[in-house]
C-alpha cells in the first residue's frame, strides 16, 4: 500500500531535515527560508506500507503569493496527499498553528509535528501534548530532525490516520463573517472544498475569485467590510493564543543567544563591515588551507602528463588533452571545496538573512529585495541555481530582473580561473586580489540591476516581509551535505563537458602543425579575432581561450595550459591579469547558465540580451581597467 | 502612530491595517489587531527594522510597516524625546561617557525618577532643566505609572 504524504510548513522550520530523516535522503537545507522552492519527492517503507513523501514550499497560509508558496497550495489543493503533516516551530508555534488552522478548512487529514523539540526542551519550554491534541483534535507529534527523537513515531501516525482519517476542528467565524461565507459559497463553482475558497475570497485572495461562477454579482465582493475581512485570521490567532496559552509554558524572557549575536552582527554601523570582514577571512581562509593541495595535484598532472610525453598523436592526446587539459582543472577542486566549506558555515548558521536585513536599504534602491539578494547569493555556486531559485520571489519583474542579472555573480566555475590568473600576476596578493573580483563582481550586479530596471523592466518595488531565524550552532554533517551539493557539480563538469572540450580543444592545436601551437586552427583563429581586443591588451593565446570558456568559464584554464604547453609556462603582467579577470567576471553566461534563462523566461529577447549586455558591459570595463592599469604602470 | 514610527524598544499593540497586496501576508504571520509587537532594531539607514511577532523576528520595510495602525503600549521602554508629559523612571542611557556623566549632574542617571513638563523641559531632584531634543533622545524611560503595577505584580 502506498501512502501520500504532504509536508508543509511555515518557512525555515525544518521541512526539509524532517524529510532526510524520513527517507533518508541527503538533501541540502540552509538555514533561510526559501529553501524549497519545487517539491522533492522520496519514498521510505514502514511496515507493510510505502510512504511517498512530498516536501513542499514553506509558506504562511494557503493563500498564493509567489511561485513557490502556490506550488505547495496547488498541490494540496488538485492532488490532496492521503495524509497532511504540517511542520510548526516548538519555539514559535503560533504562526505554524495558523497554517495547520487553514489545512482543517481545506478539509485534509491532517497530524500536526511540534518540530525542534530538542531546542525547546534546552531553553526550558514545556509542551503538553495531550492538551495540544485537545485543542487541536488532531494527532500532535513532538519531534526533532536533529536528534531523530519522534520520527518513528511520526511513521506510526501517519499510518494510523491514513487507516482512520480524523475530523479535524472547524471555526466558528460568528454569525456576521459565517453569513458572508455562505453568501459567497454559493457562488463558488463545484471544484474543492467551497467553504475553504469562500473563506479564501472573504480574506481578499485574488487568486480564490477565479473558482467564483460567471454570474456572481460584483456587489456580493465589494461589500465585503473590513472587520469581516479581518475576523477571520483574528477569530484564528484567537484561539491559538489560548490554545498556545493552555499547553505550552515558556520560560521568562531573558537575553537569548539570538538577540545577543544580532545586537553585533546587524549593528547600525559595524554590521556591514563585519560582513566585509568575514568575506575576506573566507577568502583568506581558503587560500591558505587549499594552497599546498593544489600545488601537489598540479604537480602531480605534470609529472603524468611528462611520463606520458607527447612524440605521438595519441600519446599528446592522452598527456596534452586529456591530463593536461581535465587536470589543469581538477588541480583547483580542493580550493573549491574550502571555499564552499567557509560559505557552507556562514549559511548554515543562519548570518546570511542577516545580511539581506542589512544590505535590503540598498537592494530597494535598486528595486530588489534582501529575499533576491540571497537569492543571487546562491550564484557564487552555480548560475543555474539562481535562475531556478528566483521562482520563490513574489514579484514577476523582480524575478526576471534577478535571472538577468545572476550571471554577473561569480560562480564556482570561474574560481579556477582567477587561481590560475591570480597565482600568475599577483602572487603576493592573492586574497586581495580575489577579494576585489567579488567586490567587482557584487558592484556590476547591482549596477546591471539598476540598468535593466532603468531600460528594459520598468516598475515599482515590492514588498519585503521576511523571518529571520534563529542562529544555530553549524552541524559539521551539514556543512559537508553543503560543500558536496555545491562542489559535486564541478566534478560532474570536469568528466562531461569540460573533458570533451579539452579534446576539442587538443585537436585544435595539434593539426594542422602536428603538434606546433604557433601553426595551429586555435592560433589561426586568435590571430583573427587577436585585433578586436587589442584595446584590452589580450594575446591570441588567451583570445582563444576565452572563445571556448563562452562553453563552461573553466575550460579557459585547460586552453590556457595547453596553449602553454602547461600552466607554469604562462606569464602575464598585473595590468594583463586584471584586465582578463574583470572580462571573465561578466563576459558571458556558459551555455548551462544561458539555456537556465531561457527555459525560465520563455523569452529569446531575455535570452540576447543575457548575451550581448555582458558582453558589452564587460568589454568597457576591461578597457577601463587596462588603460588605467597601463596609466600607472 | 504608525509602526514605522514607533521607537526601538517599545513595545505596541496593532489597531488596524490598511488594505494593501500585502495585507493578506501580514496578517497570516500574526500581525492583526489587538496582538502585541515588540520594535527591536533597525538596518543601517534605519529601513528596514525587526519585529517580534509573536515569538518570530519579523523583517518589514518602513513603507509596509507604515500600513499598520498601532498604540504604544505603557509599560514600554521608549527614548524620551517620544514621550508625553508626565512621570517617568529612567531605563538607561544610551551614550558615551561625556553624556552619561553631563546627565547625572542634572539629577538622571540609571532608576532615577524624573518629570517630563508641557514645554518639553525635565524636571528631577536637582531642578527642572532644559536638556535638548537630541540628548532627550539618548535617555530611555519607562513610565512610572507601569512601574508600579509591576511592582505590584
Amino acid at each position: 500500500m502506498v501512502i501520500t504524504v504532504g509536508l508543509i510548513g511555515n518557512p525555515n522550520v525544518g521541512k526539509t531535515s524532517l524529510f532526510n530523516k524520513l527517507v533518508g535522503a541527503r538533501q541540502y537545507v540552509a538555514n533561510w527560508p526559501g529553501v524549497t522552492v519545487t517539491r522533492i519527492e522520496g519514498a521510505t517503507s514502514f511496515k507493510d506500507y510505502t510512504l511517498h513523501i512530498v516536501d513542499l514550499p514553506g509558506t504562511y497560509s494557503l493563500a498564493a503569493t509567489s511561485i513557490d508558496e502556490k506550488v505547495a497550495r496547488d498541490y494540496l489543493l488538485y492532488s490532496p496527499p492521503n495524509v497532511t503533516v504540517v511542520v510548526i516551530d516548538s519555539m514559535s508555534p503560533e504562526q505554524g498553528i495558523f497554517l495547520l488552522l487553514e489545512a482543517f478548512e481545506l478539509g485534509l487529514n491532517v497530524i500536526a509535528v511540534f518540530n525542534a523539540i530538542d531546542e525547546a526542551k534546552r531553553s526550558g519550554i514545556k509542551i503538553d501534548k495531550s492538551s495540544l491534541e485537545k485543542f487541536l483534535r488532531v494527532p500532535v507529534v513532538l519531534t526533532s530532525a536533529h536528534t531523530g527523537e519522534g520520527i518513528d513515531e511520526l511513521k506510526e501516525k501517519i499510518v494510523a490516520s491514513f487507516k482512520k482519517s480524523t475530523r479535524p476542528l472547524m471555526i466558528d467565524y460568528g454569525k456576521e463573517t459565517e453569513d458572508k461565507i455562505r453568501e459567497i459559497e454559493e457562488y463558488v463553482e463545484e471544484t474543492f472544498n467551497k467553504r475553504f475558497t469562500a473563506i479564501k475570497i472573504v480574506e481578499g485572495d485574488k487568486y480564490a475569485r477565479a473558482f467564483l461562477k460567471k454570474d456572481c454579482p460584483n456587489d456580493v465582493l465589494e461589500s465585503i467590510p473590513q472587520e469581516i475581512r479581518t475576523s477571520i485570521p483574528l477569530t484564528k490567532y484567537e484561539y491559538i493564543t489560548n490554545a498556545v496559552q493552555l499547553s505550552i509554558q515558556r520560560v521568562d524572557e531573558t537575553l537569548t543567544v539570538t538577540e545577543a549575536l544580532d545586537h553585533v552582527l546587524t549593528h547600525k554601523y559595524i554590521g556591514i563591515p563585519i560582513f566585509l570582514s568575514l568575506m575576506y577571512l573566507a577568502f583568506n581562509f581558503t587560500f591558505k588551507v587549499s594552497e599546498p593541495l593544489v600545488g601537489l595535484l598540479e604537480f602531480f598532472f605534470e609529472r603524468i602528463a611528462d611520463f606520458v610525453g607527447s612524440e605521438t598523436i595519441i600519446s599528446s592526446l592522452i598527456s596534452q588533452g586529456i591530463i593536461n587539459g581535465v587536470g589543469s582543472v581538477l588541480a583547483f577542486v580542493p580550493s573549491i571545496f574550502t571555499l564552499f566549506f567557509a560559505l557552507g558555515i556562514m549559511e548554515e548558521s543562519g548570518y546570511l538573512p542577516r545580511i539581506a536585513f542589512l544590505v535590503d536599504k540598498l537592494m530597494y534602491s535598486l528595486r530588489l529585495t534582501g529575499r533576491s539578494f540571497m537569492t543571487l547569493l546562491l550564484g557564487f555556486g552555480c548560475n543555474v541555481s539562481t535562475v531556478m531559485a528566483a521562482r520563490g520571489l513574489a514579484d514577476e519583474r523582480e524575478r526576471v530582473t534577478t535571472i538577468l542579472v545572476s550571471p554577473f555573480v561569480s560562480c564556482s566555475a570561474r574560481i579556477p580561473v582567477y587561481l590560475l590568473i591570480v597565482s600568475i600576476a599577483f602572487p603576493n596578493h592573492k586574497a586581495e586580489a580575489f577579494f576585489a573580483i567579488y567586490a567587482l563582481s557584487l558592484l556590476l550586479t547591482a549596477l546591471s540591476s539598476r540598468i535593466v530596471n532603468k531600460v528594459i523592466l520598468k516598475g515599482q518595488s515590492v514588498p519585503l516581509v521576511m523571518e529571520l531565524p534563529r542562529y544555530r550552532f553549524p552541524k559539521l554533517s551539514n556543512v559537508l551535505t553543503y560543500v558536496w551539493n555545491r562542489g559535486k557539480h564541478f566534478l560532474e563538469k570536469a568528466g562531461t563537458i569540460i573533458f570533451a572540450a579539452s579534446i576539442v580543444i587538443w585537436a585544435l592545436t595539434y593539426f594542422p602543425g602536428r603538434g606546433d601551437v604557433d601553426n595551429s586552427f586555435v592560433s589561426m583563429l586568435g590571430k583573427f579575432l587577436q585585433p578586436l581586443f587589442a584595446p584590452l591588451g589580450f594575446s591570441w593565446q588567451i583570445v582563444s581561450a576565452l572563445i571556448f570558456g563562452g562553453v563552461a568559464k573553466e575550460v579557459i584554464v585547460s586552453s590556457l595550459s595547453q596553449f602553454y604547453g602547461n600552466t607554469s609556462n604562462i606569464h602575464f603582467d598585473p595590468v594583463i591579469g586584471a584586465t582578463l579577470m574583470t572580462f571573465i567576471l561578466g563576459y558571458m553566461p556558459c551555455f548551462g547558465t544561458l539555456a537556465a534563462i531561457k527555459s525560465e523566461t520563455n523569452s529569446s529577447k531575455y535570452t540576447l540580451f543575457a548575451i550581448f549586455y555582458s558582453l558589452g558591459i564587460s568589454y568597457m570595463l576591461s578597457m577601463v581597467v587596462y588603460t588605467i592599469g597601463r596609466w600607472i604602470i | 502612530m504608525r509602526l514605522s514610527e514607533a521607537p526601538i524598544g517599545s513595545k505596541v499593540v496593532v489597531k488596524l491595517l490598511d488594505e494593501a497586496e500585502i495585507t493578506p501576508k501580514l496578517r497570516a504571520i500574526g500581525i492583526l489587531p489587538g496582538v502585541s509587537i515588540y520594535v527591536v532594531k533597525s538596518a543601517p539607514m534605519g529601513d528596514p527594522r525587526m519585529y517580534k511577532v509573536f515569538n518570530k523576528i519579523i523583517s518589514l520595510r518602513q513603507s509596509e510597516a507604515s500600513l499598520i495602525e498601532v498604540d504604544l503600549l505603557q509599560e514600554s521602554t521608549i527614548p524620551l524625546s517620544y514621550a508625553i508629559p508626565g512621570e517617568y523612571i529612567v531605563k538607561g542611557i544610551n551614550g558615551g561617557f561625556g553624556i552619561r556623566k553631563w546627565l547625572e549632574k542634572l539629577g538622571i542617571t540609571e532608576g532615577s525618577k524624573i518629570t517630563l513638563l508641557n514645554d518639553r523641559r525635565v524636571q528631577t531632584m536637582s531642578g527642572i532643566h532644559d536638556i535638548g531634543f537630541g540628548k532627550l533622545s539618548k535617555i530611555s524611560v519607562v513610565s512610572s505609572a507601569a512601574e508600579k503595577v509591576g511592582a505590584d505584580k
